[in-house]
């Protein structure tokens, strides 16, 4: 049973949202233009973001190799964004029309509408222009939840994976080192994140002010954890075998586990996650993120 | 070659569990005791992929896939693919 709170900010969050998303509605299929061929002469990410930037392995590499890299990190990100989306949409639909849905549906209805319309954008890039998407390396355990776990849970993991991927959005939408169809596909999503953000930020809130009260220490000390946990992972999936092995590096496992330990990459990822883990704090969903492993 | 991956299993699972345990069995349940958490399935992957030389194609799998070593070993090393 969830507590009784105040969800006006949360209306008004929706009515504005609903209609920001309809004034700008795009049609996926005639928005971009497809080149048959890309010039791989080019950056796909921006440089900053590479993976191994700042390591001893990137300083090795030419100009052409660190170009080839960030095409087919982009593919890799790209192939995040695709499951992520996928997860989200799936959850989304199973959430429509519920009766404790707190009158979010007519939002979820333009959330579920935009996400296609990225999977759409990313699917068709690594399908042109690579061997599609790479697979997703994880698999769905079952478990139990209390009450208001479940749906505090997946939208908590959906505000996680979003904000990350925004934020390489949001910089490489504007970078104009980037080949024009990638730098408009990050551009596209970051236009329509931006408004999942907001709603993502204070649904989260008010799922948690409904039920944390409730929970007993052992379940929010689980809930904690699968958070923390699920950030971690979220990084991790930035760090491909199968990129580097497909840009031509060899030992494409040790340069992961080389990445993830080297201090460039933290500080970096610690940068990128720093407005989601101080909203975590602020909230007091994660109230020791000093503790958290990123 | 399946006794070094199996051995080589075993060290993983070990390193990357929170519990201060020192051996485990080949039939020991990874997940289902929780030696390893759920979300750690993508690593339990990755290393799987780079000591078998093979990858995992995870469509249509199951937590089970992953039992315990003896079911990793069958599932994914003593295969022909």
């Amino acid at each position: 049973m969830k507590a009784n709170i105040n969800t006006d900010k949360l209306d008004q969050v929706v009515k504005r949202l609903c209609r920001v998303s309809e004034d700008n509605y795009i049609n996926p299929f005639s928005h971009l233009e497809w080149p048959e061929e890309l010039d791989r002469n080019n950056w796909f990410t921006s440089p900053e973001l590479i993976s191994i930037e700042g390591t001893p392995l990137w300083d090795t590499l030419d100009e052409t190799q660190r170009k080839c890299l960030s095409f087919f990190e982009a593919v890799g990100f790209y192939s995040i964004n695709i499951h992520g989306e996928r997860m989200l949409i799936e959850g989304l639909a199973s959430r429509l029309y519920r009766k404790d849905e707190y009158g979010i549906t007519p939002y979820l209805h333009h959330f579920l509408d935009e996400e296609n319309k990225h999977m759409i954008y990313f699917g068709r890039f690594c399908s042109l222009y690579a061997n599609g998407p790479y697979p997703e390396k994880k698999i769905k355990f079952d478990q139990e939840y209390e009450d208001g776990e479940e749906d505090f849970l997946f939208f908590s993991k959906i505000m996680v994976f979003e904000e990350i991927v925004d934020l390489f959005n949001r910089k490489q939408g504007k970078d104009d080192r980037l080949h024009p169809l990638a730098k408009e596909i990050n551009w596209l999503h970051h236009f329509e994140e931006s408004r999942h953000l907001g709603f993502g930020r204070e649904f989260v809130k008010v799922l948690w002010q409904s039920y944390s009260a409730k929970w007993t220490s052992e379940s929010l000390k689980r809930i904690r954890d699968t958070i923390s946990s699920y950030i971690e992972a979220t990084w991790k999936e930035y760090y491909n075998p199968s990129v580097y092995r497909d840009a031509g590096l060899s030992d494409p496992f040790s340069i992961r586990k080389m990445a993830l330990k080297h201090p460039k990459c933290i500080k970096r990822r610690t940068e990128i996650s720093a407005p989601l883990i101080q909203f975590l704090s602020e909230t007091g969903i994660l109230p020791n993120t000093e503790e958290l492993s990123i | 070659m399946s006794n070094i991956i199996r051995k080589k299993l075993h060290v993983f699972i070990l390193e990357n569990c929170e519990s201060e345990i020192s051996s485990i069995s080949d039939n020991t349940p990874i997940f289902e005791s929780g030696l390893l958490k759920s979300i750690q399935i993508m690593d339990l992957i990755l290393f799987v992929e780079e000591i078998s030389g093979k990858e995992v194609d995870v469509e249509g799998l199951k937590p089970g896939s992953f039992k315990d070593i003896d079911t990793i070993i069958k599932n994914f090393v003593e295969t022909k693919n």
